[in-house]
This record gives structure tokens, sequence and C-alpha cells, in this order.
């Protein structure tokens, strides 16, 4: 079967600093995925890299077998994939509710620019069911009541929250998490954590989650990759790359004290 | 003149009522760019471009003001794609200043291009066939494209871009397609209004169409607020009646229609409109009678 994203051999540069380098990352299909890695190892630049909002020096990117290596980045959503950031990024003057169907965007295209223009019934019918369907989400995500408020006038946590239901409501096949609970109190994160594990099991739908927190994200994750420096450092079960000596050493320091007798 | 004039019953008000309407689709020129993060002052040069294609051909080929005003928004609309090239480049401050050159290299092309425009001397004798209800017409229609764009799944996409491209690249926004389509938009009204601009003052010359007309258009936007076309409408309205208003005091009025200005970014950055807005928000909480 082909996997869901195939990215190989990823290399990214800013000037002469090596962000990624010979990065390869698979997602088989449906399921949650973790990638970890102390800061500066290059996560979010991998999920830059997948998104195409990031150039890539070398490598390939392949969704569902289709190739979209040289692919504009507005073209990718529409293959179904879509992420929230590591800091809020909402639209300060659209409504929450505005804010979410702007995660609808590449799948109510049907009617497009004319259509809206000539107020034509299934641009209405489609403006619509966006409205309900962000409304739906709402709901799920416990922050109805704020539809109609601005970002500015919502907690951080419940900002958050309004990103995943715009991460979400396109019903992606591939989600990129990208620290999905930094900064959150522990309700609002429980609360990101239990929909992860829902999505995980509910939908048919593959969860990547970029943490450098990694106790939190093997709890989630079926798949755990470690970067390090922009490579692969290791990949498995989370038990099995929690317990292995090159993930220690990254997180701890070199082992040199501890093995002295490591050459 | 009167009778075509003062037959809408406004007599003396006439001429300021065109001339806010006309203000209405010039500042909503620049709105409608500036909304979706396209820096754009090109406004200025579309309206001198329609204001002298409809007056040429009006007047040396005796065609209808309707004729003239579709040549002069078909001419700003294939000149409008130019502009996608620094827009896709550039950014905030650095795309206003291309544009602004794009302004200012017409306006001396108007100058030196005497055969088409009069060079400095102007064009005289331009057919005047601008009449209150057409202006009208237009003003309204221009409103109602705006207001259909930009409170639809496309407006979302525009205000979406202007503060974050990278993020509307994301959800599949494409950014050239929505830049071209605003570049459009402020082609066509820039073009109307210049076009009726021209046919109401019978007189045009290249100093009309200079930085003063891009502070001008732009102030009334930004001074109304940039979020919605209303309130591009609303600036033009006011700031094109608060000179009349103050015409008695003389010196003092380009005073204090600056110190206005000036008070409205400082005490209200998103433009009177918002102000308004949070007013309105404001007595509805107070007065639950209005709440319903």
């Amino acid at each position: 079967m082909t996997p869901l994203l195939e990215a190989r051999g990823i290399s990214v540069r800013f000037g002469g600093v090596v962000a990624v380098a010979d990065f390869s990352f698979v997602v088989e299909g449906p399921g949650v995925y973790g990638i970890a890695g102390p800061n500066g190892s290059g996560k979010t630049t991998a999920l830059n890299v997948i998104t195409r909002v990031q150039p890539l020096q070398t490598g390939s990117l392949c969704f569902g077998g289709i190739d979209y290596t040289s692919w504009p980045a507005h073209r990718v959503a529409a293959l179904g994939v879509s992420r929230t950031f590591q800091n809020v990024r909402l639209v300060p003057t659209l409504t929450v509710l505005e804010n979410v169907m702007v995660g609808l965007h590449s799948t109510s295209a049907a009617a497009g620019i004319w259509g809206s223009w000539a107020q034509l019934p299934s641009a209405r019918r489609e403006e619509r069911r966006s409205r309900e369907r962000a409304m739906e989400l709402l709901r799920e995500l416990e922050i109805l009541e704020t539809a109609s408020q601005l970002p500015s006038q919502l907690s951080y946590g419940h900002q958050r929250r309004v990103e995943i239901a715009r991460a979400i409501a396109g019903d992606p096949k591939l989600l990129l998490l990208d620290e999905p609970t930094a900064g959150m109190g522990r309700s609002d994160a429980e609360l990101v954590a239990q929909l992860v594990r829902d999505l995980g099991h509910r939908r048919s739908m593959a969860i990547v989650i970029v943490e450098h927190n990694v106790p939190v994200l093997a709890s989630l994750c079926d798949h755990l990759v470690i970067m390090l420096a922009g490579r692969n450092l290791t990949e498995g079960s989370p038990a099995a790359v929690l317990s292995d000596e090159r993930v220690i050493e990254a997180y701890l320091g070199t082992s040199a004290s501890r093995n002295p007798a490591k050459t | 003149m009167d009778n075509v004039l003062g037959y809408v019953g406004l007599g003396a008000y006439t001429s300021l009522v065109i001339f806010i309407l006309l203000n209405m689709m010039l500042a909503a020129s620049i709105q409608v760019v500036m909304a979706s993060g396209v820096f754009s002052m090109a406004s200025v040069a579309f309206a001198a471009i329609g204001a002298y294609a409809s007056a040429d051909l009006t007047k040396y080929y005796d065609v209808s003001l309707g004729v003239g005003m579709l040549v002069a928004v078909a001419i700003c609309m294939v000149i409008a794609p130019i502009f996608l090239v620094p827009a896709q480049r550039l950014q905030g401050m650095y795309l206003a200043l291309a544009t602004l050159a794009f302004v200012l290299v017409f306006q001396v092309f108007a100058l030196n291009a005497a055969n088409l425009t009069g060079g400095a001397l102007g064009l005289f004798g331009i057919p005047i066939l601008t009449t209150l209800p057409a202006v009208f017409l237009a003003a309204v229609a221009c409103a109602y494209l705006l207001h259909i764009t930009q409170s639809s799944r496309t407006g979302r996409a525009l205000r979406t871009m202007r503060f974050d491209p990278q993020l509307a690249t994301t959800f599949g926004i494409n950014l050239l397609r929505y830049r071209l389509l605003v570049l459009e938009l402020s082609a066509v009204l820039g073009a109307v209004s210049g076009a009726f601009t021209a046919h109401y003052l019978a007189f045009i010359s290249p100093n009309l169409y200079g930085f003063g007309a891009v502070t001008t258009a732009l102030s009334m936007a930004i001074f109304g607020g940039l979020h919605f076309w209303t309130g591009a409408y609303l600036g033009a309205g006011i700031l094109t009646i608060l000179p009349q208003l103050l015409l008695g005091l003389a010196g003092w009025s380009d005073l204090i229609n600056g110190a206005l200005i000036v008070a409205v970014m400082v005490f209200q950055p998103g433009g009177l409109l918002v102000g308004l807005s949070q007013a309105a928000r404001f007595v509805r909480k107070r007065v639950p009678a209005l709440a319903r």
C-alpha cells in the first residue's frame, strides 16, 4: 500500500545554517505520529517543508503516491493536509466563527469567486454549510459561546482551540500539530490530548504531533521519530525509542560522565 | 447646465454630493487593495488613465459617456496585472513606494504626451456628461460589488491574506489569484471615478494626479477604516464635506483638517468605523432595549 506521506532526504539551509539535513519521514496511514527533538532540531522547519511553505534544497515529497515536491503551497491544502502553528495565528479582524471558516476555504471551492459574486444559490448553500460545520466544531471543542467574538477577547487556551477547530474543519487526511499544548493550562492541555486520541480513533486521519516534551508525546502517539540537528536520530514505538541510549544522550547531554569507558 | 443638475432638488449641494460620490469610489479603490495586504497607491494612476482615456474619446471621437467609460475601465484592467510583479515580491511600505513611483511616472507621461493629454496646460473642453443620478448609480453598484466581495468566503480569504499571507497559503488561498482580483477591482473603481471626474470638471491636468491626490485618497480610506468598504465611503464622505465646512476659516481649514486626521489616527488607529462599531456595541450593552 502506498504510504499517505512520504518525505525523503529533505534538506533545508538558511544561509550557512543547516536546519534540516537528509531528513526522512513516512506516515503509513491513519494513526498518531510524533516528531520530538530538542529545541532547534528542525521540527517546525520539517512541518513547513511538508506544507510546502518552506522551500527545500533537496529531497522529495509524496502524498498518497502523488509527487508534490514542486507544488505551490496553496495547492497542498486541497490534498488534505492541514496544520496548527506553534504560536497562535488567528486573523484578528475575523470572528472566531469566521476564523474557523477559513479552514474550509479549500473544501468549499465549488462556487468560487464568480459564484459568490453572482449570489448563486449554490454559493449561498455552501456558505451556510460552512457556517454549520464551523459551529459544530466550536461545539465539539466547547467554545460555541465565543463564536461571534474576536480572537483577542479569548483566553490563550481558547485561542488554541479555535486554531485546532480551523485545522480539522476541512476533514484533512493529514493533520500536523505544532506543539499543540505549548503554554496551555492543564484543563486545556487535557482537552487537546483527549481530542487527539478521539480524532485518531474515530476518523481515518493521520495526526503528526511535534513536541519537545517527550513524555507528553509518548503518551499520545503510536509511532515516534526523534530529530537531532535536523536529522533522524531514531524512530519506532515510544517505549523502544525512549529507552534508546542516543535519545537519552540527546536530551541529557553526553554520556561521557556516566560511561567514561566510551571512546 | 443648472437644469441638468438642479432637477434632483439638491440645488447648490449637487456639486458637493457629486464630489463625495466620486471620492467614495476613489477611496474604495485604495481600500480594496489595502484591506488584502496589497499596499498599492496605483488607484490615482487608474483614475488619471480613466480620466484621460474617456476625455479623449468623447472629445475627439464623439463617443458616448458609456463607451468612454467602458474603454477607460478596460484600459485600466489591462494595466492592473502589471502590479502583480511588485505585489508578489514586495510588502508593505516597499510596495507602496513602488506603486507611488508608477503614479508619478504616469504624471510625467501626462506632462509630456501633449497630443493625448494637453501636456502641462491640461485638457480643456471635455464634454460635461456626468450627472448626479449616474454617479449615484455607479457608487451604489460599486458598493454592492465591494459588499459581496468583502463579506463572503472571498472576503475571509482577503482578510487572512492581509494579516498573514503564509497562513492564507496554508489553508489553500491562492495569493496570486486574489491579488489579481483586488488589483482589478481597484482598477475598475479608480477608472470609473476618474472618468466621471473628467466629465464633471470639463478640465483635467497632470497636477490633479500627483502625490497630493495619493495622500487625499489614502487619508480618506485610512480615516474611515480599511477593514471594510464602508470605511472608505465614510472617510470620503467626511473628508470631502469637512473642508467645505471649514471654508470660512481661510488658512485654518487645512490645519484643522490635518489635526482631525491625526487625532483619529492616534486615538482610533483602525479608523473611524472601528470606533463607531465599538461605540454601538457599548451602547447596546448599556441599553438592554436595543439589544433585543
